[in-house]
C-alpha cells in the first residue's frame, strides 16, 4: 500500500540569466499500485518534478509524501538515498566499472537493510528474471546493447522492491521496435508487481498504453490530469487536444448545441468552461471522420473535395478540402476513393470535442500534407 | 654570427589557425676572405698593441663572436665596454653566454657538427681542456698578456687567462667567531665542525688544486683530509644555494666557496666571511677558435680583453681580473694553489676519489 | 563497446593526409634522439666499434639498483600524494557548493608558475630541521625538543614535489570530473546510497581511467624531476637516477654511453609505470563515458560539511600557495635571506630594480610565452591526431606511434639538445639559435604527456559521434574539427595548460639551445642564480606568479561571461 501524494510542488531554478521557473505550484495523487505518468513536452517541467520525487532536486516549495511519511516539505527533506525508491534514468546510468550482477546488487549492498550475500544473489537473480537478463550475471556492463542496458537499469531499480519506481524517459533511447516491446514488457511488469509508479515521457502513445492516469504538463503546470481515456477524448484545451493525439482544429465560435464553424453549427457537446458566445476550437480527431461518397442524412455532414488518399494498410489516411478548412480522416482500407472527388464528411457530434480557444495554435501538420499534393 | 641572428619562426598554429612567419633581420655582410694562417707580428708595432695588418683585416671581417661563460648581465657590460673603446676599430660584438658546461657541451657539437660559429671561446680552465685536446683552437700569443706569469697562459699561446675564480671555505661570522674560523683547508677537517659543514658536490677542481699544488700529487694525503673533512660535511648543489643556506644558517662553514660571490654578500651585510690565507685559483680565460669565420676581429678582442681596459672592465663587475695588479686585494689570498688545462689530464683520479668519498658512490 | 575496431569511412584524401603527416613528424621528432640515446649508450667516447661496456658497468653495479628503487619510491609517493591532493581539491571545487569555490581556481593555479628551483629553495626555507621557520616556529610554540619536520629526507622530497605537481592533477581532475555523466551517481543515491559510499563506490572508479592516466603523469614527472633531488635529495643522501645522469653530463669528457646506460633504465622503470596504467585501465578504458551530451555538474550538498570542506581549502592554499609565497616575498625583499625578523627592518626593492635592469629580462618573458604558446598547441594538436590514429584505427604499426610518443621519457634533456644540434644545425632552413629549435626539442619532450591526455580522453568518445559525423558527410578533417577536437576540449585544455606551464619551465635542454636572442625565462633564472643573484629570482617569481594570478582571474571572468559554467 504506497500512496504518493505531492502538494504545491515548487522549483525554481537559478542561472546565471536570473531566475527560471521550472515547477510551479503542482499537485496530484498516485494511488497505490498505479501507473501515474507526466506528459509533456521538453522543458516542461516533467523531469524536475520526477527528480524532486526521488530527491535529487531540493524543491523549493510544496509538499512530497509517500505513505504517511513526508519526503519533502513542512522542514523536511528526506535525500535520495533514505527513500525507498527505484529509478530508471534516460542514459540508464550503468555503472560501467560494475558488471550486471554487481550494477543489479548495488542497491541491496548499499541500502538499510542488509541482507545476506545469498539472499542478495537469490534477489539479483529473480530481478534478472523479471527483466529476462538470466544468466548474465558475469557480463561487464559496458558489454550489453542498449535494450539489454535499459532492462539491466529496470532490474536495478526493482531488486529492492521499492514503494515507489520513478522512470525518467526509459524508452526514447531504443529503435522502434525495441521500444514497442519494451512498453508491453514494462506494462505487464507493472501490473503484475503493482508497484505505484511515476513515469516521464513526451510521447503520447507511450503515455496512453501504459497509464492509469496521466498529468500533461505545459510551463511548469499541468494543465490536465485523467485517464488516458479522458485525456484523448475529453482535452481541457487546445493544447493538450494537440499533444495527445492528431487532429484537426476547426475555429469558431461555441453556440447553445455546438460551434459554429465551417459556415454552419457543428453540433457537439460543451464543456463546462465553454459559454455560448466564447471563441472555441472544435477539435476532429481522424478516426471519428466518416467519409462518404454520397450525400448524407446524419448531423454534421458537410460537402468537400477528396485531396489526399494514402492507402497505409489499416486504413486509409484521407485529407478532405472543405469550405475554408482542411479535414483530416480515417477511411476504413476497403473504401473505394479517388483523389479529386467529391466527398461528404461526418462528423458524429459523440466524438466532437469543443475545446475554448485560448489563443493557443496548434503545429500546423494537416497544412504541410495538404501543399505536398 | 650572420646566418644564426634572429630567425624568429613563431608557430602558433593553434590559435590563430596558421603559422605566422616572424621578421628575419638583415644579416650583416659576409666577412672578405679570412685569411687562414695567423698572422705574425710585425716588428714595427708597440709592445702589447697589435700590428696595423691585423687590425685592417679585422675591420674588413667587421664582427666578433664571443663564446662565453660570464653572467648575462656581465657579458652585456663587457661587450659594452668594448663596443665602447678605441681598440674596437668598430667592430662589432655577438655574445653567446651559458655556464661553462653548457657552453663547451655546445660549442663542441657545433664543432662536431661541421658550424664553427664562435671566434672567441671564452671558459674555465678544465672546460677548455677539451676543446684543446680535440685541437679545436688557434695557437696565438696575445701581445697585452705578455707580462702575464708563465701559471696564467699556455706556452705555446692557446689559452690565456683572463679572470681568476677564488675558491675557498666560507664561514657564517654569527655562528663562527674569527678566532675559530678555518685558517687552512685542513682546518674543515676539525671534528668541531661535525655536521656543521656544507661542501658543493660538484667541486672537484678544488680537490685538484689542493692535490696536485699543495700536497704534491700526494694521493693518500688527499685521501685522508677528503675523508675527515666529509666526516663533517653534507653535499648541497650549487654555489649560490649553498652560500644563501650558510648564511640563513643551515651550517657554520661552507668548503669552496666562490670568494667574489660571497664577497658581494658580504658587502652587502650579510654575516658571512672567507678564509683569506689560502685557496685554490681556477682559471677562465679565452682561447681562439681554429678556423673562425673572424680570426682577425678574435685577435683584437683579446687583445682589449687581456690589455688594461678589458681588465679593468672585469676588475669594475668585482670579479678577479688575472693581469697582476689588477685585483681587488682582499679577494686574493695570501697563498695561492692554481689550477687550469694543464692539470685536466690529473682530473678523472680526483673525480673518482670525490665520487666515492664526496658523493658515496 | 560494442563493435570492433575499424577505420571510419572517411573521405580518401584529407583523411589519410593530415594524419599521415603527423605520423611522420612524430617519427621525425623522436626517432633522432632516440637513436641517438641508443647509440650512445652503446658507444665508448673516442673508442670505435659498440660495446655493452656501459650497460655492464650500470646494471652490474648495485648502486644502480639503489637509484632506481630511490627514484621508484620518490616518484610513486610524489604522485599518491599530488592525486590525492589534486583530485580531493578538484572535486570539492568543482562538485561541491564550499563556499567562495569560483575564486579557488585562479589562487590553485600559483603553484605552477614558480619555478621548480624557487620553490624548493622556499621549502628549505620553511622546512629545514635547522633552519625552518617552521620548526622554529613550532618548537618554540609547543616547546618540543627536535624539530617536526626536516625537508632534507624522503618524505620531504616527495612533500615538495606532490605539493608542486597537485595543482596539476587538480587540472586533469576537474575536467574528467566535468565530462562525467551525473546519472551515474544519481542512480547510486536513488538506490540508496549515501554520498561518499557514492563518491566511493561510483564516483572514483567512473573516474579511474582519467586518475590512473594523472598517476602516470605525476609518476613519470617524479622520476625525471630534478631540482628536488638535487637540492634536498643530495644533502639527505637519497640519489636518484636523474641527479646520477646529470653528473654523468657533468663531467670531463661528459659521459654520453653512461647517461645513454642510465637513460634507458628510466625508461625501462617508466614502462612499469605505464604497464600499471594498461592493467589499471584495460577494462576501464573502454568506459564511454562521454555520450556527446552535455552536463550540468551536479553540486553535491555539503550540509554542515560545508565548512569543514572550506577549512580543508585554506589550509591547502596555506600550505601551497601562501607560506611558499610569502618566503619568496620576503626573501625577495631582504638583501639576504636569514630567518629573523630583525630582517624586517633590511626591506629592500633593490632586486626588483635588479630584475628590471637585467638587459634579457623582457625578452626572456616574451620569448616564453611565445614558446609555450606555441609548444602547447603543437603539442595537443599533434597528440590529439595521434591519439586518434592509435585509438580508431587498424593501421598496422599504430602501436609503434604510440611507443614513439612515449619514448622521449627516457631521453634527458641535455641528451635530447644534442641530438637536436646534430641533426638541425646544417638544416637549409636557418633554425639553429632560434626559438623554433627550442620549440622542436619542447614539442619533443613533452609528447609523452599530450599523448597521455589525448589518448585518455580518446577511449572515452563515442566512436558513434564521429560516424554520426562521416555519414552526415563530414570529411575526416571537418569530423575530427567539428565533432572529435570540440568534445575533447576539457581535456586538451588540460592537457595544453600543462605543457604551456612545464614549457616555461623547462631547463635541462634549453641550457644548450638558446642564443641571445632566444633566450628564455628558466634560462634567465639559472643565470641569475649561478651568479648568486638567488634573491632576484625570488623578486622575479613573486612577478610571475602576481601576473599569472592576474591573467587567469581575468580570463576565468571572461569565460565566466560566457556561461561556460552554472554557477
Amino acid at each position: 500500500m504506497s500512496v504518493l501524494t505531492v502538494e504545491s510542488l515548487h522549483k525554481t531554478y537559478t542561472t546565471d540569466r536570473g531566475g527560471v521557473h521550472a515547477v510551479e505550484d503542482v499537485s496530484f495523487t498516485v494511488e497505490d499500485g498505479r501507473f501515474y505518468t507526466l506528459l509533456g513536452p521538453s522543458g516542461c517541467g516533467k523531469t524536475t518534478t520526477l527528480r524532486c520525487l526521488a530527491g535529487l532536486e531540493r524543491p523549493q516549495g510544496g509538499v512530497i509524501r509517500l505513505d504517511d511519511t513526508v519526503l519533502s516539505g513542512d522542514g523536511r527533506f528526506v535525500p535520495a538515498f533514505d527513500r525507498d525508491i527505484g529509478m530508471v534514468f534516460q542514459s540508464y546510468a550503468i555503472w560501467p566499472h560494475m558488471t550486471v550482477f554487481d550494477n543489479v546488487a548495488f542497491p541491496l549492498r548499499v541500502g538499510r537493510e542488509r541482507p545476506s550475500s545469498a539472499e542478495v544473489k537469490r534477489r539479483v537473480e529473480e530481478a534478472l528474471a523479471l527483466v529476462g537478463l538470466e544468466g548474465l550475471e558475469d557480463r561487464p556492463a559496458p558489454q550489453l546493447s542498449g535494450g539489454q542496458q535499459q532492462r539491466l537499469a529496470l532490474a536495478r531499480a526493482l531488486v529492492r522492491s521499492p514503494k515507489l519506481l520513478l522512470l525518467d524517459e526509459p524508452l526514447s533511447n531504443l529503435d522502434a521496435k525495441l521500444r514497442e516491446r519494451m512498453r508491453i514488457e514494462l506494462r505487464e511488469l507493472q501490473r503484475r508487481l503493482r508497484i505505484t509508479t511515476v513515469y516521464v515521457t513526451h510521447d503520447q502513445s507511450e503515455a496512453l498504453f501504459l497509464s492509469h492516469r496521466i498529468a500533461v504538463m505545459q510551463s511548469g503546470r499541468i494543465v490536465q490530469e485523467a485517464s488516458p481515456r479522458d485525456i484523448y477524448a475529453q482535452p481541457s484545451s487546445p493544447f493538450v487536444a494537440d499533444f495527445v493525439g492528431l487532429g484537426t482544429f476547426l475555429q469558431g465560435e461555441a453556440t447553445a448545441g455546438g460551434v459554429r464553424a465551417l459556415g454552419a453549427v457543428v453540433r457537439c457537446a460543451l464543456p463546462a468552461d465553454l459559454a455560448p458566445g466564447m471563441p472555441a476550437l472544435l477539435v476532429v480527431r481522424p478516426e471519428s471522420v466518416r467519409v462518404h461518397g454520397a450525400p448524407s442524412d446524419a448531423p454534421n455532414v458537410f460537402a468537400g473535395t477528396l485531396r489526399v488518399a494514402a492507402f497505409l494498410g489499416d486504413h486509409l489516411d484521407c485529407l478532405v478540402q472543405l469550405e475554408g478548412a482542411l479535414i483530416r480522416a480515417r477511411a476504413h482500407p476497403g473504401t473505394q476513393l479517388r483523389r479529386g472527388q467529391s466527398v461528404w464528411v461526418e462528423l458524429p457530434p459523440a466524438e466532437c470535442v469543443a475545446v475554448r480557444d485560448d489563443g493557443w495554435r496548434p503545429r500546423a501538420v494537416t497544412d504541410r500534407m495538404g501543399d505536398e499534393d | 654570427m650572420d646566418r644564426r641572428r634572429l630567425v624568429m619562426w613563431l608557430g602558433i598554429v593553434g590559435l590563430l589557425g596558421a603559422a605566422c612567419g616572424g621578421g628575419t633581420v638583415a644579416t650583416s655582410p659576409t666577412p672578405a676572405a679570412a685569411t687562414s694562417a695567423a698572422a705574425s707580428v710585425a716588428p714595427t708595432t708597440k709592445p702589447g698593441e697589435l700590428d696595423a695588418d691585423t687590425i685592417a683585416k679585422a675591420k674588413t671581417e667587421g664582427e666578433v663572436v664571443l663564446y662565453t661563460s660570464l653572467s648575462s648581465s656581465d657579458s652585456k657590460k663587457i661587450a659594452d665596454a668594448f663596443a665602447k673603446s678605441e681598440k674596437s676599430y668598430g667592430i662589432k660584438i655577438t655574445v653567446n653566454r651559458k655556464s661553462s658546461e653548457d657552453l663547451v657541451t655546445q660549442f663542441m657539437t657545433e664543432v662536431k657538427a661541421g658550424k664553427i660559429l664562435a671566434d672567441v671561446l671564452e671558459t674555465g680552465g678544465l672546460d677548455l681542456a677539451q676543446p684543446l685536446k680535440a685541437g679545436y683552437l688557434e695557437a696565438w700569443k696575445v701581445p697585452a698578456a705578455a707580462g702575464y706569469p708563465a701559471e696564467l697562459k699556455d706556452a705555446g699561446g692557446l689559452w690565456h687567462a683572463a679572470r681568476l675564480g677564488v675558491e675557498t671555505i666560507a664561514f657564517n661570522t654569527t655562528a663562527v667567531p674569527a678566532a675559530d674560523a678555518p685558517k687552512t683547508w685542513e682546518d674543515a677537517a676539525d671534528p668541531k665542525w661535525k655536521g656543521k659543514c656544507l661542501i658543493e658536490s660538484g667541486d672537484v677542481e678544488v680537490l685538484l688544486g689542493l692535490g696536485e699544488r699543495k700536497y704534491k700529487g700526494d694521493m693518500a694525503k688527499v685521501q685522508d683530509v677528503l675523508t675527515r673533512t666529509m666526516a663533517n660535511c653534507t653535499p648541497a648543489k650549487g654555489h649560490t644555494e649553498t652560500v644563501d643556506q650558510l648564511i640563513a644558517g643551515q651550517g657554520a662553514i661552507f668548503w669552496g666557496a666562490h670568494a667574489h660571490s660571497t664577497e658581494q654578500k658580504r658587502a652587502a651585510g650579510a654575516p658571512v666571511d672567507y678564509m683569506q690565507t689560502e685557496g685554490v685559483v681556477t682559471i677562465d680565460g679565452p682561447g681562439l677558435v681554429k678556423g673562425a669565420k673572424h680570426p682577425n676581429a678574435g685577435k683584437v678582442f683579446l687583445n682589449w680583453y687581456l690589455g688594461d681596459e678589458g681588465q679593468k672592465a672585469l676588475s669594475d663587475l668585482f670579479r678577479v681580473p688575472a693581469k697582476p695588479g689588477a685585483a681587488n686585494a682582499r679577494l686574493l689570498p695570501k697563498t695561492i694553489y692554481y689550477t687550469g688545462p694543464t692539470l685536466a689530464d690529473k682530473f678523472s683520479a680526483y673525480q673518482d676519489m670525490w665520487n666515492k668519498i664526496v658523493l658515496k658512490k | 563497446m560494442r563493435g570492433a575496431r575499424r577505420a571510419l569511412p572517411a573521405r580518401p584524401g584529407s583523411g589519410i593526409i593530415v594524419p599521415a603527416l603527423a605520423a611522420l613528424l612524430l617519427l621525425l621528432l623522436t626517432a633522432v634522439p632516440v637513436a641517438t640515446l641508443v647509440m650512445g649508450s652503446l658507444q665508448i667516447e673516442g673508442r670505435p666499434g659498440f660495446t655493452t661496456a656501459n650497460y655492464e658497468h650500470v646494471y652490474s653495479d648495485p648502486r644502480t639498483y639503489r637509484l632506481l628503487l630511490n627514484s621508484f619510491l620518490y616518484a610513486v609517493g610524489t604522485s599518491i600524494l599530488a592525486i590525492g591532493l589534486g583530485t580531493s581539491l578538484a572535486f570539492i571545487v568543482e562538485r561541491t557548493n564550499v563556499p567562495f569555490r569560483r575564486g579557488f581556481f585562479a589562487v590553485t593555479l600559483v603553484p605552477l608558475i614558480v619555478p621548480g628551483i624557487v620553490s624548493t629553495i622556499a621549502w628549505i626555507y620553511l622546512a629545514s630541521g635547522r633552519i625552518g621557520v617552521l620548526n622554529r616556529g613550532l618548537m618554540a610554540a609547543l616547546g618540543l625538543e627536535s624539530p617536526p619536520f626536516e625537508v632534507f629526507s624522503l618524505l620531504g622530497m616527495v612533500w615538495t614535489e606532490g605539493l608542486h605537481l597537485s595543482p596539476l592533477v587538480f587540472l586533469v581532475m576537474v575536467g574528467a570530473m566535468r565530462a562525467m555523466d551525473p546519472a551515474l551517481e544519481e542512480a547510486a543515491m536513488t538506490s540508496g546510497a549515501r554520498p561518499l559510499r557514492t563518491l566511493r563506490v561510483v564516483t572514483l572508479p567512473v573516474l579511474v581511467p582519467a586518475l590512473a592516466a594523472a598517476a602516470l603523469i605525476m609518476f613519470i614527472r617524479g622520476l625525471e624531476s630534478f631540482e628536488v633531488p638535487a637540492l634536498l635529495g643530495l644533502p639527505a643522501e637519497v640519489p636518484v637516477i636523474t641527479s646520477e645522469i646529470y653528473f654523468a653530463l657533468r663531467t670531463y669528457p661528459q659521459d654520453y654511453g653512461l647517461a645513454g646506460a642510465l637513460g634507458v633504465g628510466l625508461l625501462l622503470v617508466s614502462a612499469v609505470g605505464v604497464w600499471s596504467y594498461g592493467r589499471l585501465t584495460r577494462r576501464a578504458e573502454r568506459f564511454a563515458t562521454i555520450t556527446g551530451k552535455g552536463y550540468r555538474p551536479r553540486i553535491v550538498e555539503l550540509g554542515r560539511w560545508r565548512w569543514v570542506a572550506f577549512v580543508y581549502i585554506l589550509v591547502y592554499l596555506l600550505v601551497v600557495v601562501v607560506l611558499p609565497f610569502l618566503v619568496l616575498l620576503f626573501v625577495s625583499l631582504v638583501p639576504f635571506y636569514i630567518p629573523s625578523l630583525d630582517m624586517l627592518q633590511k626591506l629592500t626593492l633593490q632586486h626588483y630594480v635588479t630584475v628590471f635592469e637585467h638587459p634579457d629580462t623582457l625578452r626572456a618573458v616574451r620569448n616564453s610565452f611565445v614558446l609555450a604558446l606555441s609548444s602547447a598547441t603543437i603539442t595537443m594538436a599533434l597528440t590529439a591526431v595521434i591519439a586518434w590514429i592509435v585509438v580508431r584505427t587498424t593501421l598496422p604499426g599504430r602501436r609503434v606511434l604510440d611507443l614513439l610518443a612515449f619514448l622521449p621519457i627516457g631521453i634527458p634533456g641535455l641528451v635530447l639538445a644534442v641530438a637536436i644540434i646534430f641533426e638541425l644545425i646544417n638544416f637549409p632552413i636557418p633554425i639553429y639559435g632560434t626559438l623554433a629549435i627550442l620549440v622542436i626539442a619542447y614539442v619533443t619532450r613533452y609528447l609523452p604527456y599530450g599523448m597521455r591526455t589525448s589518448t585518455a580522453a580518446m577511449v572515452q568518445l563515442h566512436r558513434e559521434l564521429e560516424e554520426a559525423a562521416a555519414v552526415s558527410g563530414a570529411s575526416w578533417a571537418t569530423s575530427f574539427r567539428r565533432i572529435v577536437v570540440p568534445l575533447l576540449w576539457p581535456s586538451l585544455v588540460a592537457g595544453w595548460i600543462y605543457v604551456f606551464v612545464v614549457s616555461v619551465r623547462e631547463l635541462s635542454s634549453s641550457v644548450l639551445l638558446v642564443s641571445h636572442d632566444s633566450t628564455v625565462l628558466s634560462f634567465l633564472i639559472l643565470d641569475l642564480q649561478q651568479s648568486g643573484q638567488s634573491n632576484a629570482v625570488a623578486a622575479l617569481s613573486v612577478m610571475l606568479v602576481l601576473s599569472l594570478v592576474v591573467i587567469v582571474g581575468l580570463a576565468q571572468r571572461a569565460s565566466g561571461r560566457f556561461g561556460v559554467k552554472e554557477g
